[in-house]
């Protein structure tokens, strides 16, 4: 299955890019996908960041569908 | 009641059937405190002065500068060195003399943060930094003060309501601030200018809605703006009562809380040397320079010889240097190379030193 993954704030910089397809093995969960995405991107591993699915902050390991969409979400401190 | 002219001064709302007259005496009776009189701080107090809050808080010790004018919109070129609270005190009251306005030309800081929050039904986060943005949330917490939260980086904001009727609050969401790594607090990240004027109005919109009571406030959930595509989202945010109880298990020892050291803005990671000792030191052949900002930040200053390993990469690159070699490590102010030290220190480098202030400091 295909899902979404859209970066945001530094994390997008850092990955030098704003969204992303990424393939999963059918029933792949959350947690599972951060592993997938920490693999892909090893540099993520020095940023703190939320992960909305579909809209809704992650609280809990549910198992992915396809063509959910995905958000990492650093936190910003301007103002 | 409401005097004749503040009838006719606040028409606008008077005529909307959601606010009325009964509308009006609420916003006359709230009491709000605005954290910060700058990018956020300045349309929020705009708004929010326009609209007749009765009381308006405003706390910041900092003072004009030129850059600031780029995008806090309440200050003049001839107010350039003057504190941002009392400016900005002085300009709205111009706007709207019938609000009182509680000028406090200071920092919040754990030993007047309680007291102040107790004093206000609101609190407005314009700050912009983690460790005032902890504070608040925790003071938010303790006293039960709703937070309006609004964040900015560069073209991207967020708006919350946090602490609202049971709602989540900021730790629910992100529990604790980005260690050392996360690169935010380096002043020369830019910003549109229009962007805290955007997220700053979404600020003031959402404290007149609990002022007022109507509408949908965005408690429980987070509102992402993109400036640059116009591409907004409402996210759900859930309620963690563990990040909570946290809170509220430390409120006794609230006033000791350093939240600096907790936000890691000041930790010392090892030896430190300024620039004229790196001069010196240039030419000792067993030494190492690393610049660890992206290949695009400017200054560079070849005649340092120093290797670019951007830290995004430091920890997956092979220096190929020996575990001893003597390192000094350089970015931009400072602050990203102490991150680098500590992900060389984990990978065994033991001779490390970070360039104290940055290679802005470097002629």
């Amino acid at each position: 299955m295909k899902v979404t993954v859209k970066y945001l704030g530094n994390v997008a910089e850092q990955l030098k890019s704003e969204y992303e397809y990424i393939e999963l093995p059918e029933a792949t969960t959350y947690l599972q996908f951060l592993e997938v995405l920490n693999t892909l991107h090893p540099d993520l591993q020095g940023f703190v960041y939320k992960v909305a699915i579909n809209q809704s902050i992650a609280t809990e390991d549910v198992e992915l569908k396809d063509d959910d969409e995905i958000a990492i979400l650093p936190p910003y401190s301007g103002g | 009641m409401l005097t004749e002219e503040e009838k006719y001064r606040y028409s606008r709302h008077i005529k909307l059937n959601e606010v009325g007259e009964p509308g009006q005496q609420k916003l006359k009776h709230a009491n709000v405190l605005v954290i910060g009189a700058g990018g956020l701080g300045c349309p929020v107090l705009q708004y929010l002065s326009a609209a007749g809050v009765g009381t308006i808080g405003i706390i910041d010790f900092d003072t004009i500068e030129l850059s600031n004018l780029q995008r806090q919109i309440l200050f003049t070129t001839e107010d350039i060195g003057k504190n941002k609270a009392k400016v900005a005190a002085k300009w709205l009251s111009g706007l709207n003399p019938n609000v009182d306005y509680i000028v406090y030309p200071e920092r919040l800081t754990t030993k007047n943060a309680l007291s102040l929050f107790n004093d206000f039904d609101i609190v407005v986060d314009g700050s912009d930094n983690f460790a005032t943005r902890y504070l608040a949330n925790d003071a938010a917490v303790i006293t039960n003060t709703p937070l309006v939260y609004g964040a900015i980086y560069k073209f991207e904001g967020q708006v919350s309501v946090f602490n609202y009727q049971n709602g989540p609050t900021y730790r629910c969401l992100y529990p604790e601030p980005p260690s050392y790594g996360a690169m935010t607090s380096c002043s020369d990240i830019g910003v549109l200018g229009v962007l805290p004027g955007m997220i700053g109005t979404y600020q003031a919109n959402e404290t007149l809605k609990i002022i007022l009571g109507i509408g949908e406030v965005l408690s429980g959930k987070l509102l992402l703006v993109k400036a640059l595509n116009n591409d907004s989202q409402k996210l759900s945010v859930s309620k963690d009562q563990q990040e909570i109880d946290k809170v509220m298990s430390k409120a006794d020892e609230f006033e000791n809380i350093d939240y600096d050291a907790l936000c890691n803005t000041t930790k010392s990671v090892g030896p430190e040397i300024n620039a004229s000792e790196l001069k010196q030191m240039l030419g000792n052949q067993n030494m190492t320079i690393i610049d660890v900002r992206e290949s695009f930040e400017e200054p560079r200053h070849k005649e340092l010889n120093a290797k670019n390993v951007p830290l995004g990469v430091i920890n997956s690159v092979d220096l190929e240097l020996p575990l001893d070699e003597q390192i000094v490590v350089y970015c931009q102010h400072g602050i990203r190379s102490k991150t680098a030290i500590e992900i060389l220190k984990k990978k065994g480098y033991q001779n490390l030193t970070n360039l104290t202030g940055g290679i802005v400091t470097w002629n």
